[in-house]
């Protein structure tokens, strides 16, 4: 019985080394299963930085159930993807890596999925050799898009000067086959399907066309659209 | 700042962030990692002793910026949550609470933000939040979900901390003093006291098992429940 108050009384203080950073190796591991394992000396860790936490800031928190928060998280951590379970289960099997990472001091088998910090030499050239990508890319989506560009700038020059304006008032000249031959074959051959009525319409509104909203010379769309009586 | 955190600031017109707490080398922060480093090595409960000694740091640093009851408890879930899920980034030459610390400044901030944009915000928050200035004391205002009841819990506490110190021989009042309030370490609270350094720990302890012997009870008696 005595040597049982004993084991307590040393288990307390202990409890209360650790408290304060002073416990080591054997005397941690043991204190530490202790508190798994005994709901009292829980209690007792919390009495402990509650009465640390009391004096320091000389209030405790109203309304607050510091058991049912412990719960509440516990549940938490239940539902979480337990990714850090995950990757340990995963790295049991893999003594190697282990191996190789015991070189760190304070490698355990998760940190080998750790992201890097940013201030780690390794990370540095990773990001350089991804910035060096992205640079890549940009250069050659640019240098394709400039290509895309000026091709469709030279076909709208080529429509704009093959397709030379027709005089206002020889809109009910135009030739009647083209107008009502919603085919026309273009020059490369293939087979263009248009609507006479609308050509029409286009004509005779010729004067508010060829100026975008932007108040820009829409190139394209002129020949395109006044293009139709010489195809 | 220490640690590698995912950077979640910009957010703007809210209250000030408490001032972050001033780095000192304190023996704990030994336990903290030894701790942390269980939790990297499969034992979850190792952490359950990280959050049972800060939630109420960081419950109280949430309270600064949020005066929502529920929601500071919310955030301070969150903010174990995340420290949970990140901790194989945490950066061993810091402190955990200075790293605990951020990420709780950066999960109220993400609250405050998600509450601005969503238009059926709590009113219980903005009540809580208008007018109100950072320095205001608080005095004995009911915040949101405060009960007379939990108010009173508390000053009880405070109470019987207090009546408790007061008993102390004086040996063991300066020896815990030293400790929980000056924050020295065992060796310098040896040399200030002139005694061996395990004359200072078991010194601590009687005075802590003193203090706790009369707050167990009140604890107790207000949750109901067991650890």
């Amino acid at each position: 019985m005595m040597n049982m108050m004993n084991n307590d009384f040393e288990l307390l203080e202990d409890i209360s080394a650790l408290a304060d950073g002073q416990l080591q190796g054997a005397e941690f591991a043991r204190t530490l299963a202790s508190l798994d394992l005994s709901a009292d000396a829980r209690a007792t860790w919390h009495a402990y930085h509650l009465t640390g936490d009391v004096l320091r800031s000389g209030e405790a928190l109203a309304g607050c159930d510091d058991v049912a928060f412990l719960e509440r998280f516990q549940r938490r951590v239940q539902s979480e993807p337990t990714l850090m379970r995950d990757q340990r289960g995963q790295f049991q099997d893999e003594p190697q890596f282990m191996a190789e990472d015991s070189r760190i001091p304070w490698a355990s088998p998760l940190n080998r999925m750790d992201r890097q910090s940013a201030n780690s030499p390794g990370f540095r050239w990773k990001m350089i050799a991804g910035f060096a990508s992205v640079v890549a890319v940009v250069a050659v989506s640019w240098g394709a898009m400039g290509s895309i560009g000026l091709q469709s700038d030279q076909v709208s020059q080529l429509a704009q000067t093959s397709a030379p304006a027709v005089p206002s008032e020889s809109v009910d000249s135009v030739a009647p086959t083209a107008f009502l031959d919603p085919a026309v074959v273009d020059a490369s051959g293939s087979v263009m399907l248009r609507d006479p009525h609308l050509d029409a319409l286009v004509a005779a509104h010729r004067q508010f066309g060829g100026v975008s909203a932007l108040q820009n010379p829409a190139s394209f769309v002129q020949s395109a659209t006044f293009g139709g009586v010489n195809r | 700042m220490s640690g590698t955190l995912p950077p979640e600031d910009a957010l703007a017109g809210h209250k000030p962030e408490p001032i972050a707490p001033a780095i000192l080398q304190n023996p704990s922060d030994s336990s903290d990692l030894m701790l942390v480093e269980r939790t990297l090595a499969g034992d979850q409960r190792a952490y359950e002793l990280l959050v049972i000694k800060y939630q109420r740091r960081i419950q109280r640093l949430v309270g600064r910026m949020v005066r929502d009851v529920d929601l500071v408890e919310d955030i301070a879930q969150e903010t174990f949550i995340r420290a949970y899920r990140a901790l194989h980034q945490f950066r061993r030459d810091a402190q955990f609470y200075t790293w605990l610390y951020r990420i709780a400044v950066n999960t109220a901030k993400k609250f405050l933000m998600d509450l601005k944009r969503d238009p059926t915000v709590s009113e219980n928050y903005h009540k809580t939040n208008e007018d109100e200035d950072e320095t205001k004391n608080r005095g004995n205002e009911l915040i949101a979900d405060e009960t007379p009841e939990s108010l009173y819990a508390a000053r009880e506490i405070v109470g019987v901390v207090s009546a408790a110190m007061d008993a102390l021989p004086e040996e063991l009042r300066q020896a815990i003093s030293l400790r929980e309030i000056e924050g020295l370490s065992y060796e310098e609270i040896s040399a200030v006291m002139n005694c061996p350094v395990g004359t200072v720990r078991s010194r601590i302890f009687r005075a802590r098992e003193a203090i706790s012997a009369k707050v167990k009870p009140l604890l107790e008696n207000q949750s109901g429940k067991r650890w």
